[in-house]
């Protein structure tokens, strides 16, 4: 028994990969791997912070020196003009191989301990506080399972590791700022309650690995705290991991356009970067489920992308769609082309929206 | 006949390379710095041991090897010309 306890201590220690934990998710597989991708992350915030400024400034004088015929130039324009800018292209390789590099090290590294990882997933899923419902033959929609997302080998839903695979990547999208989940918490802790001040139940619609859903049960420890997703490889991480941080959350699989909650159930729901990843039908069926399910005065908060403006940022549209062409996003353009705003000003009774450099957040209260 | 003293740059690549090259160059310099991230920590290893004195007469804490601002650093180093490029070159 002394041993039994002694090996789960040390497994709890060092973690799946036997390497511990590096804030939240377990540590790389060996040192080297973690070395790369510590060089990978580094990398990526040279290309965002020195190559993406460059490349803007790059772009601005064509445009100051008349080389467009129009101020909302179409993309096809742009890109003729653009793509032969030697700095844009060489921005466009280091994304482009510095998104490829992260993915494949990291799945190659957890790969090593494949066996232990995916048994931790199992292992957890009658484990509390919270609670987990996923279908192990769950069928997605054809949009979802087209391409993947982000170039993540076997997207968020194919691989028992997607979770652990997206975890590690993001750590290195975020350049390290979220290890400890900051960047979400940081967003659930600006949360607006609804004006009554009540919340005593909580869902966060598409949460991917939970780490907001977690935040928002350390922020209002009383309520009942959902976190549906749709990817059952999340889900199964999200609840595993929630489990090792001891958060009553309840988790399920579940379709946004389809959502299994009764109507008028929720004081606020969150909804964080996932219309950019759906066409636009089933993104607006989307939102009016969660306006379903939201009860009169509840608040229904959307972070996504921000929505194209006229004039264009020229930079900014062509920077999108690269993403959206080359890091498989593809349903990113026509979603920041898709006047989100008027739509949410049409279902709900108010709307308050506010921007954060390549983010919007929608406050909308039913 | 070759003249061995030039080296015929330009001559056998095609010019449409560039791409390739580039991310091999990304790949190389991450392994590089495999090796550094290391070899700072063996080093550190063996000072702290005493098996060798301060290697480069440094003496590194241990969060030598995992400093971001060394790392950003090291990156800045290798690739920090390509971001004025766009002023320099012209291919239109």
């Amino acid at each position: 028994m002394a041993n039994q306890t002694s090996n789960s201590t040390n497994r709890m220690k060092n973690g799946p990969t036997g390497r511990g934990f590096i804030g939240t998710m377990a540590a790389m597989s060996s040192y080297d791997d973690e070395s790369y991708l510590d060089f990978i992350e580094g990398l990526r915030m040279f290309a965002l912070k020195s190559m993406n400024p460059s490349s803007a400034r790059a772009l601005k004088e064509e445009i100051t020196a008349g080389k467009f015929n129009s101020e909302n130039p179409s993309i096809i324009e742009t890109r003729a003009i653009a793509d032969p800018i030697p700095v844009i292209g060489i921005r466009n390789r280091m994304l482009h191989s510095t998104q490829g590099l992260n993915w494949n090290r990291v799945l190659e590294s957890y790969g090593k301990s494949r066996i232990a990882l995916e048994q931790e997933l199992t292992d957890a899923e009658k484990d509390g506080p919270g609670t987990l419902q996923w279908d192990p033959n769950f069928v997605y929609p054809e949009y979802f399972t087209v391409i993947p997302y982000h170039r993540q080998p076997g997207s968020y839903h194919s691989d028992p590791l997607s979770g652990h695979i997206y975890h590690y990547g993001t750590k290195v999208f975020h350049g390290g700022s979220n290890d400890k989940d900051e960047a979400k918490i940081e967003r659930i802790v600006s949360l607006p309650e609804p004006i009554d001040g009540k919340v005593t139940k909580f869902l966060d619609i598409a949460c991917a690995i939970g780490s907001g859903t977690v935040a928002a049960k350390e922020r209002w420890p009383e309520a009942e705290v959902y976190g549906i997703e749709l990817a059952g490889p999340l889900v199964r991480y999200a609840h595993m991991r929630a489990t090792r941080m001891k958060s009553e959350v309840h988790f399920s699989q579940q379709l946004a356009e389809k959502l299994n909650f009764a109507d008028n159930t929720f004081d606020l729901i969150y909804m964080s970067t996932l219309l950019h990843e759906m066409p636009i039908p089933e993104g607006r069926t989307a939102v009016k489920e969660a306006k379903r399910v939201l009860r009169p005065g509840g608040i229904l908060v959307i972070n996504d992308m921000v929505q194209a403006t006229r004039p264009l940022n020229i930079w900014s549209d062509y920077d999108r769609y690269f993403d959206h062409m080359f890091n498989n996003e593809p349903y990113a353009y026509n979603y920041v082309h898709s006047d989100l705003d008027a739509f949410l000003n049409e279902e709900f009774a108010s709307v308050e929206s506010s921007i954060h450099g390549k983010t919007s957040t929608w406050t909308c209260t039913k | 006949m070759t003249n061995q003293g030039n080296e015929p740059l330009g001559k056998f690549a095609p010019e449409n390379m560039n791409d390739h090259i580039l991310h091999v160059i990304f790949e190389l310099a991450a392994e590089l710095w495999v090796v550094k991230r290391r070899l700072a920590e063996i080093e550190n290893s063996a000072v702290t041991a005493g098996v060798i004195p301060s290697p480069d007469s440094i003496v590194r804490d241990e969060t030598f090897a995992f400093d971001n601002l060394g790392r950003d650093a090291f990156v800045e180093r290798i690739f920090g010309s390509l971001k004025d490029i766009g002023s320099k070159l012209n291919t239109q």
